[in-house]
């Protein structure tokens, strides 16, 4: 059996200028993470549509990573807040349909944030694995 | 709580430190410096106190007297403060303000003061000579005695007074308790270091400091065995062969020894001798040409000459006098002896704990 | 919305072996070909070559591609690239779509190709996908205005007015004090030159002046701010001068095609009783005891005591662990140095101590430094946690300092005059610029640019930039040095009279929407407004001004608003197709076959042919065969590893040196 299969499978929305290159400089930098990790990238964090992650919960995600800007949002300076507005949404909806809301999780990445990266997939994967038991 | 003075850094000006003001604390000098310990940023606190005024402090530290101006701490200085002649400027300020009559204040502080009082000197013994008070044998047998007597009086009313004021500054003040059996078991120190000058060499290994230091050994035992022999043996005076021998052999020592000095000084050869305040001049030729007139008379005596020769007599008793009474009570002479007892001192302070009850 | 893409133009790429050799690009190539829509589906060795995008252009041409994906690298490399091509092929840019299969695919999972290869197939399905689905956009284009608006006219907005002027743009320099020139016209002299500040501000003056295109406004407010882009409206009162009598009042509005900001900054003003100011007559800041320089030509005198002893205390107000201030001001301790060495020169008899807590003379500047100690300057180093206390007793001044620099000992010094360092701060009214034109500021109410090294001038609103200390701490060279980066921004933007804006926006689809004023809520550039369309009242996005963030979108409870490229059709395609079903073993099956297939490969890149046909049944090095190529020897290695990857080419035992390995053909 492949990885793809075998691990859990996660959405990670990213950010144009700011957590995509990021996760970027993990590939860049060969730091290995789970093959089931799959990622969009977005302008801003705060541009999610809690229909989108819904969407995936759907489709066979097991859970959405989303990596936000933080204060280092060019756009607007209440960006984590707009973001959290989101999740506490989606968490609503998700939990209408019985989907446990510890499959979402936010942190913050930066572009550098290559290792920080690699240490949330990890750790997601791991909760993710211990929600399916 | 310490005042600022900040005036107090041109006082350090006059007594030769220059660049020191450069500083910006980087405390390189520190890290090169082998007398430097865990809580005692040597030399870098003494030109900290230095720009601040804080003359206690600066009175009552030992380390300038154990530093032999290796020029470490200058050589590396990134400012080019040259952190080692400040040392030696606080040595002239701690030379003046242990001695009591103030004297080596002023002729620390002005060249003019320092000629002046040569040349009273020098007037006085040419007034005395063509006053025609004395023959020539009284010339020479009372330029005897006064070599006696001035040694004597300087080291019981200048000397003796000023070593307890710096006994008082740099370790009564500092309030720690000793048993007095420790000044006793340390008086080896003093006279092992008065002999051996032994200090220099832990300043570093080079070649050219192995030199120095026997050289400045070679100098402390000719003087000191050159005064014995003259003072005491009456070099001038005897007819022991074995005496007189000696005699020429400790002059010739000093005056070879100091010849080279000069001579390296002259050429700034090393750190040492890259900045240098006249009094260090005045004590190096002073130094040379008393061993060298010494020498001379009494190579003139042997040769039957000095009747005939006077003048190189009396010269070298001006030389003689100047030396006796100003550069030894006033002047660098007194390095030799604070440098002594700062060992010896520091060496108490430094007695272990349970050494001092 | 648009017909669905069905002529899609797939390319796969080996990028060397970066991909290819953990990601099986062929066999991937093969099975997209059955992919709906998909109408050409290749692997290519680089897509990013020359000769590739002559291919692609031609496929787009003669196979009328509607669409094309390139699966490569991260988009931050070759998005440009690749939609450079689609254009030049008369293909909408917008109708490109590129997957990173390289830094989120071949790289991380190169410790499991198999993996790596399944991620591939599931990130280019979601590509192909998305581009089905993908809209033509058009650049929105906007007409500008050549005219500039400055505003403030201290050294860094004057410099620029006359740039921008000579330039042959018509600039509205508007300043609200009644006279120009900020803070430089305040130095006696400025560092490092030694120069006049008045001076230097007299002479940029007769220069604004000489310009006819330059409209100088004193007295000046700034009121309204509308428009964007291109076409800014500010209205300016401007206020009646005293000393002329009969003047009125009036409001003028200016229009403007870009905007920039040098409203400079303000000292920073102590607090009564900080460090004694405002409560003890001998404690001043710096820019008072500058004036007091400038007044006192001969004898140094406050309050009819003539100074001798001058303590300087630095950062005050600056670098504060518990105040907003956290920053330092950059030029403080220079400006003090530079003084301390001024007052020396001119009055002779004095002295200055430095209470500072870090020197900060930066490049060139040091020299100050050492030039004040050796001077006879006394320095003595605080820390924040310890400030200096000040005592008046009588008539003396006492400052009471622990000085890190001594064993921390505690000093006592007598000071006829204490002069605080104090630093810059924002202008008071930043707040109210910043709310005018939309500029974020920080915490410390400094403008923020968008980055402070790539782009250290704009800012997110487009059309409005930023110059001199109003960004921050700078002194006069970084001040104009930050202008004049401006000056030339505008210039690039301004130069042709138009500009393009990229179609990435929101739109909202006013059938769906009901006006509730959410997405007006949100929107940080006030880009939805509300307007009439078939009677009802809806919003309608300013497509000048929108920044493309898509905050709007998710707040919107009708889902009416959709950012472009980023639909919901588009993003959730991508899911379905990251989701997608494949038979890994069709892959698998493949794998055997490699060999064979490469030795049969389609096409050989012209280098392999070229490489191939040096060897020629023979044995070379690889610097050999680069000299026959005459081709760089990196570039003739990186394909004979290719190659030999693929069987193509072997090792042929090692040359005498032992040094290089030869090649020969496999056969
Ligand atoms: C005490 C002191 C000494 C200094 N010494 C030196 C030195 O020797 N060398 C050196 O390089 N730097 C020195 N500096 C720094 C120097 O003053 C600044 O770098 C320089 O003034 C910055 O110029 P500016 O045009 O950006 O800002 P400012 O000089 O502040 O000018 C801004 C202008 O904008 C106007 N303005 C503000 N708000 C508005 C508004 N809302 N509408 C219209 N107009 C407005 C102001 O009235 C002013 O005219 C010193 C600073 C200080 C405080
Ligand atoms: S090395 Fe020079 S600058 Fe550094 S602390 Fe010593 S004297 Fe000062
Ligand atoms: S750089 Fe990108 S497009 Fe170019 S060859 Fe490498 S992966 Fe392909
Ligand atoms: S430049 Fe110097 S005085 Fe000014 S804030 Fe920075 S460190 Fe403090
Ligand atoms: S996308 Fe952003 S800028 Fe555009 S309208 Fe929405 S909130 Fe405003």
């Amino acid at each position: 059996m492949s990885d793809t299969k075998s691990s859990p499978r996660i959405l990670v929305f990213s950010t144009d200028t700011i957590s995509d290159p990021g996760i970027d400089q993990a590939g860049q930098r060969k730091i290995h993470y789970s093959p089931s990790v799959y990622v969009i990238s977005l302008p801003c964090s705060s541009g999610i549509k809690p229909r989108w992650i819904m969407h995936a919960f759907e489709q066979g995600f097991d859970g959405v990573f989303i990596a936000a800007d933080g204060i280092e949002c060019s756009y607007n300076h209440k960006c984590a807040e707009y973001t959290n507005n989101i999740i506490v949404e989606t968490q609503q909806m998700m939990k209408d349909k019985n989907i446990n809301p510890k499959r979402i999780r936010m942190a913050a990445l930066c572009s550098v944030c290559a290792e920080p990266f690699v240490n949330h997939m990890e750790n997601f994967s791991r909760i993710l694995v211990e929600l399916e038991n | 709580m310490s005042k600022v003075n900040p005036y107090f850094a041109k006082e350090m000006k006059k007594l030769g430190g220059t660049e020191f003001n450069a500083c910006f604390n980087c405390g390189t000098c520190t890290a090169t410096c082998t007398l430097a310990e865990k809580d005692n940023a040597f030399p870098r606190k003494l030109i900290r106190y230095s720009i601040l005024g804080l003359e206690d402090d600066i009175k009552s530290s030992i380390e300038p007297w154990l530093c032999y101006y290796c020029g470490d701490c200058s050589d590396s200085c990134p400012r080019q403060a040259d952190p080692g002649n400040i040392v030696m400027a606080v040595r002239r300020f701690l030379i003046t303000s242990y001695d009591w009559t103030r004297i080596s204040g002023l002729l620390f502080r002005s060249l003019a003061a320092y000629i002046v009082a040569f040349s009273l000197l020098l007037l006085g013994i040419i007034g005395a000579y063509t006053a025609d008070i004395f023959t020539k044998e009284e010339w020479v047998h009372y330029g005897h005695y006064f070599e006696m007597i001035a040694i004597g009086s300087v080291f019981l009313v200048i000397l003796l007074p000023n070593i307890i004021r710096m006994w008082y500054f740099t370790v009564a003040r500092k309030k720690v308790k000793f048993n007095i059996k420790v000044y006793f078991r340390e008086l080896k120190t003093l006279f092992i270091h008065m002999f051996s000058q032994k200090r220099a060499l832990e300043c570093d290994d080079s070649k050219e400091n192995r030199t120095w230091w026997l050289e400045h050994l070679l100098l402390v035992i000719g003087y000191l065995s050159l005064l014995f022999t003259t003072v005491f043996l009456n070099w001038f005076a005897t007819g022991s062969i074995f005496i007189i021998v000696m005699g020429y052999i400790f002059s010739a020592m000093i005056f070879v020894v100091t010849f080279d000095f000069m001579m390296k000084k002259f050429r700034k050869k090393t750190q040492r001798s890259t900045t240098l305040h006249y009094s260090d001049w005045f004590f190096i030729i002073w130094l040379f040409l008393m061993g060298v007139s010494a020498f001379a008379v009494r190579l003139f005596i042997d040769l039957d000459l000095l009747q005939n020769n006077f003048w190189l007599y009396l010269f070298h008793l001006t030389v003689l006098v100047q030396w006796a009474l100003i550069i030894v009570p006033f002047g660098k002479w007194t390095h030799f002896l604070y440098r002594s007892f700062a060992m010896y001192f520091s060496a108490i302070l430094e007695a272990p704990e349970n050494a001092r009850k | 919305m648009e017909k669905k893409k069905q002529r899609i133009g797939l390319y796969i790429c080996h990028c060397g072996g970066n991909i290819s050799d953990y990601v099986n690009v062929e066999e991937i190539g093969k099975l997209m070909q059955k992919e709906d829509g998909v109408l050409i589906s290749k692997d290519v060795m680089f897509t990013c070559a020359d000769s590739n995008q002559k291919d692609m252009i031609q496929d787009i041409r003669e196979k009328n591609l509607d669409a094309i994906v390139v699966a490569s690298c991260s988009p931050k490399l070759h998005l440009h690239t690749f939609q450079e091509v689609a254009k030049r092929a008369g293909l909408n840019p917008s109708n490109y779509v590129q997957v990173n299969i390289r830094e989120q695919c071949s790289w991380p999972h190169s410790d499991k190709p198999k993996d790596a290869t399944m991620k591939a197939v599931g990130l280019i399905q979601a590509g192909v996908k998305r581009v089905a689905y993908s809209e033509s956009l058009e650049n929105i284009e906007v007409e500008v205005k050549s005219t500039v608006l400055v505003v403030g006219a201290g050294i860094s907005g004057m410099r620029s007015s006359i740039e921008l002027a000579r330039l042959g743009y018509e600039v509205y320099l508007v300043e609200k004090e009644s006279v120009v020139g900020g803070h430089v016209a305040e130095l006696e002299q400025v560092f490092m030159s030694g120069q006049n500040g008045k001076k230097i501000i007299n002479d940029l003056y007769e220069q604004v002046k000489s310009y006819s295109n330059i409209t100088l406004f004193t007295n000046a407010v700034m009121e309204n701010v509308s428009g964007s882009i291109g076409n800014f409206s500010v209205d300016v009162r401007i206020k009646p001068r005293e000393e002329i009598s009969g003047q009125k009042e009036e409001t003028l509005t200016l229009h403007a095609g870009a905007v920039l900001v040098a409203t400079g900054f303000d000292p920073y003003q102590p607090k009564e009783g900080e460090y004694g100011y405002g409560t003890m007559p001998s404690v001043v800041t710096l820019p008072e005891f500058n004036e007091m320089i400038r007044n006192n030509p001969g004898k140094l005198v406050h309050n009819s005591r003539q100074i001798r002893k001058v303590s300087f205390i630095y950062c005050v107000g600056n670098r504060q662990n518990k105040g907003e201030n956290k920053y330092c001001s950059r030029h403080c301790c220079t400006s003090t140095i530079h003084t301390s060495i001024q007052i020396r020169e001119k009055y002779k008899d004095i002295t200055s101590f430095h209470l500072y807590r870090d020197i900060r003379t930066y490049g060139k500047q040091e020299v100050l430094f050492e030039k004040s100690s050796r001077q006879g300057d006394i320095y003595i180093r605080f820390d924040e946690k310890e400030p200096p206390q000040i005592e008046q007793q009588g008539k003396k001044t006492l400052i009471r300092v622990t000085d890190y620099l001594t064993e921390k000992r505690e000093l006592e010094l007598e000071a006829d005059l204490v002069v605080l360092v104090t630093g810059m701060e924002a202008r008071k009214d930043s707040t109210d610029i910043s709310a005018k034109f939309k500029i974020p500021i920080g915490n410390d109410k400094f403008f923020n640019e968008i980055h402070p090294k790539l782009k250290p001038v704009e800012t997110v609103i487009k059309g409005v930039f930023i110059g001199g200390s109003c960004q921050g701490p700078k002194n006069i060279t970084e001040s104009v040095q930050s202008s004049l980066a401006a000056t030339a921004k505008i210039n690039a933007l301004l130069g042709s009279g138009k500009i393009q804006l990229a179609p990435i926006i929101a739109r909202v689809n006013q059938d769906a929407c009901t006006w509730c004023g959410k997405c007006a809520e949100v929107c940080d550039y006030d880009s939805l407004v509300k307007t009439t369309a078939a009677n009802r009242e809806v919003a309608l996005v300013n497509r000048a001004t929108c920044a493309g963030c898509g905050i709007c979108a998710p707040v919107c409870p009708e889902n009416a608003i959709d950012l472009a490229q980023y639909t919901d059709s588009e993003i959730e395609s991508m899911i379905d197709g990251f989701m997608m079903e494949i038979d890994p073993g069709e892959i698998g099956k493949a794998e055997a076959a490699v060999e064979k297939e490469v030795l049969q490969m389609r096409e050989y890149p012209q280098m392999w042919k070229n490489i191939l046909s040096t060897l020629n049944g023979g044995k070379k090095t690889i610097p050999e065969m680069a000299e026959e190529l005459n081709e760089k020897k990196e570039l003739v290695t990186y394909h004979v590893m290719t190659m030999n990857r693929y069987g193509a080419v072997v090792p042929a035992g090692m040359d005498e040196d032992e040094e290089y390995y030869y090649y020969s053909i496999k056969n």
